[in-house]
């Protein structure tokens, strides 16, 4: 029982966070929609990796294996009923500085209702249109059936198109689609 | 441009123009270490439940895992040591429990472990139960995930 805590690949987990976290920030940003608690939700992730460490250093696919795991810790965080509470509060502190002089206002609207969708709608939109995933690699990763995949990605974007019925750029053909 | 491009180009510029600060080693592992006390208290609160079970004498220990049913006794009294009232504890949201998984009892003064024919087994010291076995203290008992040690 008192087996101490020390990195199995001490070194080795080190140089995979220097060069892999920030991607994991980027996606977890996306999925969450606010850098706070994005930056939880990767702790999070990274902290599970380090204990399972001598497995995961193992892996076909480190990097592969650490989005899953990020994937679902963003989703059993979401089906924490704490998790309103926590993104109530997460709301109120101040937005990073960054983001405002940098945002057009095209991009803001769109970013805006992306993190208005649901998060299962965000997780797979942010893995198919971020992470270029195919829909069968997103259905894996999430456990879900390659049907739901598509009805969520679908929604997202009809929710999205809906949303902005005026944006310059979206061009006429997407009346037919 | 789609829709499905715009939101390509959105995530690529959000991502961008945010600054990501990174998380040193040091929080990384105490972070790790906070989650493996979590998980090591949730452990030894079960594993408290069953030293109260095996000390109480004549106790018997039903375990089960089904939110939405209520409690049911451990198997029928005729089961039970002779005059014993049943005590009975439950271990909740483990998929892996049985409802009617093992029971602790004692006979003559010696507790006893015995699996009740559940779907995914118990394991006494590592070793999957078949019948009763005699409890010996410091003994390991898996059920599901969860680890009870006899005290």
């Amino acid at each position: 029982m008192a087996t101490p805590l020390r990195p199995p690949g001490g070194i080795e987990f080190e140089a995979w966070l220097v060069a892999r976290e920030s991607a994991l920030q980027r996606t977890a940003h996306l999925l969450t929609g606010d850098v706070h608690t994005a930056q939880d939700l990767v702790q999070t992730t990274l902290a599970k990796l380090y204990l399972r460490w001598d497995h995961v250093r193992n892996a076909d696919d480190v990097d592969a294996y650490a989005r899953k795991s990020l994937v679902n810790e963003f989703r059993s965080a979401w089906r924490r009923p704490v998790r309103r509470v926590e993104q109530v509060v997460a709301a109120v502190p101040d937005r990073p500085a960054p983001d405002t002089p940098a945002y057009d206002g095209s991009r803001d609207a769109v970013w805006r209702i992306v993190t208005t969708l649901p998060p299962k709608q965000r997780a797979v939109i942010v893995l198919r249109f971020y992470e270029q995933l195919t829909e069968a690699e997103i259905a894996d990763l999430m456990g879900i059936s390659l049907g739901t995949v598509k009805s969520q990605s679908s929604r997202a974007i009809a929710t999205l198109r809906a949303s902005l019925p005026n944006h310059p750029e979206l061009s006429g053909e997407e009346a037919g689609r | 441009m789609t829709v499905e491009d715009l939101l390509t180009r959105t995530f690529s510029e959000v991502t961008e123009t945010t600054d990501y600060p990174s998380t040193p080693t040091a929080t990384v592992v105490a972070r790790a270490r906070a989650i493996r006390g979590a998980r090591r208290r949730r452990v030894a609160l079960v594993a408290a439940a069953a030293v109260v079970a095996v000390a109480g004498v004549s106790a018997a220990v039903s375990l089960q895992h089904d939110h939405d049913s209520p409690p049911q006794p451990a198997g029928p009294l005729g089961d039970l040591p002779q005059g014993a009232a049943p005590q009975v504890d439950y271990i909740d949201g483990d998929t892996f429990v049985s409802n009617l998984h093992l029971r602790i009892y004692e006979v003559d003064g010696q507790a006893m472990v015995e699996d009740m024919g559940s779907t995914n087994g118990s394991f006494h010291n590592g070793t999957r139960l078949h019948g009763a076995h005699l409890l010996h203290p410091g003994d390991r008992i898996q059920v599901g995930y969860t680890v009870l040690e006899a005290q």
